[in-house]
């Protein structure tokens, strides 16, 4: 495959993801455009050890974590989720009831598309990239741990913390 | 009851991972728990919503835009490099390192360690400042007990620089100096050296010492009578300073020595200089057996004063000066003739000038006249009434 064919294969799957982790447009387009050229400059070396978009997947959110980690350090808080002015805890799963209106119903209005996004990007970094491989990628659980470099176990007790907050920013926006 | 909940597990349900029996229990109990069984429909919608976010285009233009920068062969952005984790912690400790041991060495009290060293610093460490210095200092090492006793006191002499001089026979020249860690000796005084001031690490900074004027001046009476120091006043100390350059200018130029001259203006005034022993080269003008009986010669009133460098200059002078007789003989080289309208007092250099006093009427020839070092600066006549 030369360099040509493959960026034109996976273009659209890493912008994909870029678009989910950023939130938006002008970012997702810096980053894919980054992780392809990374991933062009390292296809040499590509031995096969995983599928061709698991190998790319995990060069996107490599370039993304890396760029957000130099982000948090220049000072740029747009990537510091809103816990941290309200003061709350993310990772605390709130006491559900049983006589709570179903999320699905909120979820089916025209708005979802953004408000789901929205509660995305409030989400910490690992937790978004693993409920966006896992929902949005559709990735298996060993694609996620190979792409983000994390233990199996690791993956599924994350994935599925990340699934309650993600409900939670949702309930909250969809109540409010 | 939420102990028996099942929501750590309905994340794998959703995923088709639970094991056949784990999946058979949560699903046992998700069919008796109503709450349970709401929070797994809440995140099946929450996947489902997730999984149904479009899959945006990409934005017109990017693939050519990605084309150019393969092209042009641009490397991606740089994201900022940082050293891994050990390598920090390693770079922060050197760093701390350094830091801590500039500092330190910086702090620390710097202790004589030998003989000479201590005997040195009970001295004072004189460095050169030309103000203070010991009468009759201790050819030898003092003993321990005096050293011990010579920081505060050579704390209290720095000090005592504020108030005026201590001047030496021995003419040294000398200054205290504080110990380098800005540590206090004892009941010192605080001293301003060139140490960055404080305690030594860990100890806290000692409150400086109060005196009232009259302890300090008992202080400095007692330790000028242990140091065998005298003070002199600011004036007596640029006069003798002056005195003594002066003397040394004159010694130089081979003209006169005036010895004894402290507090004067060192210059040799002819045959008038009362009282003063004139050693070297000076012409003896045999005016010193007549003085008594020369008799006042009136000035003439256009003479002002003169200055002259050589012998016919000298000679002009004289005449329109009204004296008698010819100018002494002197060398225009080393020295200048003096002739004022009146008797000579002295003469000094001052403000890049020298100033010649004298006291204005009619005095006898070998007052109205006096021989000075040869200098380059003008000359003002100062009369003194």
């Amino acid at each position: 495959m030369d360099e040509r064919e493959f960026l034109d294969a996976n273009a659209q799957l890493a912008y994909n993801l870029a678009l989910r982790l950023t939130g938006n447009a002008s970012d997702a387009e810096d980053l894919a455009q980054d992780a392809l050229l990374r991933a062009l400059k390292a296809l040499p070396s590509f031995r096969g050890d995983s599928s061709v978009s698991t190998w790319l997947y995990r060069i996107v959110t490599n370039t993304w974590k890396n760029r957000v980690r130099s982000e948090k350090r220049r000072g740029l808080w747009k990537m510091i989720p809103l816990s941290f002015f309200t003061g709350e805890d993310e990772d605390e799963p709130r006491e559900f009831k049983a006589d709570d209106a179903p999320l699905d119903a909120g979820l089916e209005t025209e708005q979802t598309g953004e408000m789901v996004q929205k509660a995305l990007l409030e989400l910490d970094e690992e937790s978004r990239a693993i409920v966006v491989l896992r929902d949005i990628e559709d990735r298996s659980y060993e694609e996620i741990a190979s792409t983000l470099d994390l233990p199996i176990g690791t993956v599924k007790s994350r994935l599925s913390r990340a699934r309650q907050a993600l409900k939670e920013r949702l309930r909250k926006k969809v109540s409010s | 009851m939420n102990s028996e909940h099942v929501i750590e597990s309905l994340s794998e349900l959703i995923d088709g991972r639970l094991a056949e029996d784990r999946r058979a229990a949560v699903e046992a109990h998700l069919s008796a728990c109503p709450s349970c069984a709401s929070e797994l429909d809440d995140l099946k919608a929450v996947a489902a919503s997730l999984k149904a976010l479009p899959r945006a285009p990409l934005p017109v233009g990017f693939m050519q835009r990605l084309e150019r920068r393969r092209l042009a062969g641009e490397a991606p952005k740089k994201d900022y490099v940082f050293l891994p984790f050990p390598a920090r912690v390693a770079a922060f400790a050197l760093s701390s390192f350094i830091v801590g041991f500039v500092v330190f060495e910086n702090f620390r009290a710097k202790k004589p360690s030998t003989e000479v060293e201590r005997y040195m610093a009970a001295q004072g460490d004189m460095a050169a400042s030309g103000i203070v210095s010991k009468l009759d200092a201790p050819a030898a090492a003092p003993p321990a007990a005096e050293e011990k006793d010579a920081a505060p006191l050579r704390a209290r002499a720095a000090k005592s620089m504020a108030f005026g001089s201590l001047s030496g026979k021995t003419g040294a020249v000398a200054a205290v100096r504080g110990n380098a860690s800005g540590r206090y000796d004892g009941d010192a005084l605080p001293i301003a050296g060139r140490s960055f001031g404080g305690a030594p690490i860990g100890e806290k900074a000692p409150e400086p010492p109060k005196y009232t004027n009259e302890q300090l001046q008992a202080g400095l009476e007692k330790e000028k009578r242990e140091l065998g120091m005298r003070v002199m006043s600011l004036d007596e100390v640029h006069s003798q300073k002056r005195a003594e350059a002066e003397a040394q200018f004159l010694e130089d130029s081979g003209i006169a020595t005036v010895a004894g001259a402290g507090g004067g203006a060192g210059v040799m005034m002819g045959p008038a200089a009362k009282g003063a022993a004139i050693e070297g080269s000076t012409p003896d003008l045999g005016y010193a057996s007549k003085r008594k009986t020369r008799p006042a010669i009136a000035v003439p009133a256009p003479f002002q004063g003169a200055v002259a460098a050589d012998e016919a200059s000298a000679r002009a002078a004289w005449r329109d000066a009204g004296l008698p007789g010819s100018p002494p003989a002197f060398d225009g080289e080393k020295s200048m003739l003096i002739i004022v309208p009146g008797a000579v007092i002295d003469a000094r250099e001052s403000a890049g000038q020298i100033v010649v006093r004298y006291r204005p009427g009619e005095a006898p020839a070998a007052k109205r006249w006096a021989l000075i070092p040869r200098s380059p600066l003008p000359v003002a006549f100062e009369p003194k009434l």
